[in-house]
């Protein structure tokens, strides 16, 4: 059983790997311990998840002193999209690949909510983190599904670390919030700026735990289909294929 | 009263990996993205289930490698890792590869395999550029070349253990070319399930690091920006402060 279980485990993030969109990037931002990851998902993943959440939007909670409540320093929209109730299977791909980068099994995943910005939408400045059971994450990975202009607001400000991420649809935003130690990052403390006028801005949270959160079984990736290089598919650049030349006689 | 025990009941089962984690310890493994030099890369090559990473190690560490220093060899190896969905544990083997011009190839362990894994994952690093020599990857009737590039890897999976993609194997001798300078490579061969109990000894993981602010000069992702430290308090017209409250959703 054991041994199944690893394998599977295998077969599924070398799936998320080979499934990777063109152009996914990896850029650092400085010493701030920030990754902005390019092309996390495309245009047309990002607007399948927005048609999945925009159901089943609810006015965002926060969490503060072990109890949900209201905030006014909070103005958003936000939809469960996978967690005990509901397992939507649009999102397993993005699961798999946000789990390659931090490097958990995605096992370790919260629940996962879509929120929306719509205009005048924000977020004060908090942080992800906390030492309730509801907050305990280790990392999050904020993508972004749609794109804003610079008049349309919306940036996700880290002001401690003199850091902001304008949305640019399939972008993802990458921090640490908690150590395996406990200790926390406080210097990530970050805000989403208004929207403007006219404009709305969706965005998926995944938070990762340093231990399970639900069986893996249920989200299973479809195991990577055996097909040949080249063909339609864009190749990297110095990459090409050819015939493999015959054994001579 | 007994839905609200039997809700309680539920919640408690559903943290029982949070109370384990709290008795035992949590086993994460590094940040994968603490790891990354900027600009890390990773392209697929079509639905072979192999991927080219380029920026997967800068020159310098590059160079190190070649003179002998493996201080950066661990942060390498949580890199390779990264690329094929495994830990540092799952590693197995890493050789350095010098091909000779004349296509003689000298090879050098640096981390001595174990005696029970079995091999299910490859990653060939170029620590020279030249625009004369290509790897090759072939399988499933195709050759797949690679132009070696300084920093860029290859990763890729030769099969076995009922995975669906077609099996590859890696040629890296020179049979028909030249080489007019001698090229080196790394080499990481990693296992389907872990075989060493501690990774390789690699610094203080930079995860732990807090984050230092941007400076302005940092090259950064078009519509990523220092703000400076007065945006917050423009965009939300009161002074940055960071309160107690964390996310819930």
């Amino acid at each position: 059983m054991a041994a199944s279980r690893n394998r599977s485990a295998s077969q599924l993030h070398r799936s998320a790997l080979a499934a990777l969109p063109a152009g996914f990037e990896i850029r650092r931002a400085g010493a701030t311990g920030v990754c902005i990851v390019e092309n996390f998902c495309t245009p047309e993943e990002a607007a399948v998840v927005i048609e999945k959440a925009r159901p089943h939007l609810t006015p965002s909670k926060i969490r503060i002193n072990n109890k949900t409540v209201d905030f006014s320093g909070r103005v958003s929209d936000t939809a469960l999209v996978f967690g005990p109730s509901r397992k939507d299977q649009s999102l397993v791909t993005l699961m798999h690949r946000a789990a390659m980068l931090v490097g958990l099994p995605y096992s370790h995943l919260e629940a996962i909510f879509v929120t929306r910005y719509g205009a005048g939408g924000f977020y004060e400045q908090h942080i992800d983190h906390g030492n309730d059971f509801r907050v305990d994450r280790l990392y999050t990975v904020l993508l972004y599904l749609n794109s804003l202009e610079e008049d349309q607001g919306g940036e996700t400000i880290f002001s401690t670390l003199n850091l902001a991420a304008r949305p640019r649809v399939g972008r993802a935003v990458s921090w640490v919030n908690k150590n395996p130690d406990g200790s926390g990052h406080l210097e990530t403390n970050h805000a989403a700026a208004p929207i403007k006028e006219g404009g709305e801005k969706w965005v998926v949270q995944f938070w990762f735990r340093a231990y399970r959160m639900f069986d893996p079984a249920s989200a299973q990736l479809q195991p990577l289909l055996s097909q040949e290089a080249g063909g339609n598919s864009q190749l990297p650049e110095g990459v090409s294929v050819h015939e493999t030349p015959g054994d001579s006689d | 009263m007994f839905s609200m025990v039997q809700a309680r009941m539920r919640g408690l089962w559903n943290r029982r990996y949070f109370f384990w984690s709290r008795l035992t310890g949590p086993e994460v493994p590094v940040h994968s993205l603490s790891w990354l030099p900027d600009g890390f890369r990773i392209q697929p090559v079509g639905r072979s289930g192999a991927c080219v990473t380029d920026s997967f190690c800068t020159p310098e560490e590059a160079e190190q490698i070649k003179s002998g220093l493996t201080d950066s060899l661990g942060a390498l190896v949580h890199r390779a890792a990264l690329l094929i969905g495994g830990t540092a544990r799952h590693l197995d083997e890493v050789t350095l590869l010098r091909v000779r011009s004349g296509g003689e190839q000298d090879t050098r362990q640096l981390v001595s395999g174990s005696e029970n894994g079995v091999r299910n994952a490859g990653v060939c690093v170029c620590l020279d550029g030249d625009s004369e020599y290509a790897l090759t990857l072939r399988g499933n009737g195709q050759d797949i070349e690679i132009q070696s590039r300084t920093g860029r890897a290859l990763s890729y999976f030769p099969g076995g253990s009922g995975q669906a993609a077609p099996d590859y194997s890696l040629q890296t001798s020179q049979t028909e070319r030249q080489a007019p300078q001698d090229v080196w490579m790394l080499k990481f061969w990693f296992c389907e399930q872990p075989v060493r109990k501690e990774p390789l000894e690699s610094g203080a993981p930079r995860q732990t690091r807090t984050g230092v602010p941007l400076t302005g000069s940092e090259a950064l992702p078009e519509g990523v920006w220092a703000p400076g430290q007065d945006h917050l308090e423009a965009v939300f017209g009161k002074p940055d402060q960071i309160t107690d409250a964390v996310r819930q959703v």
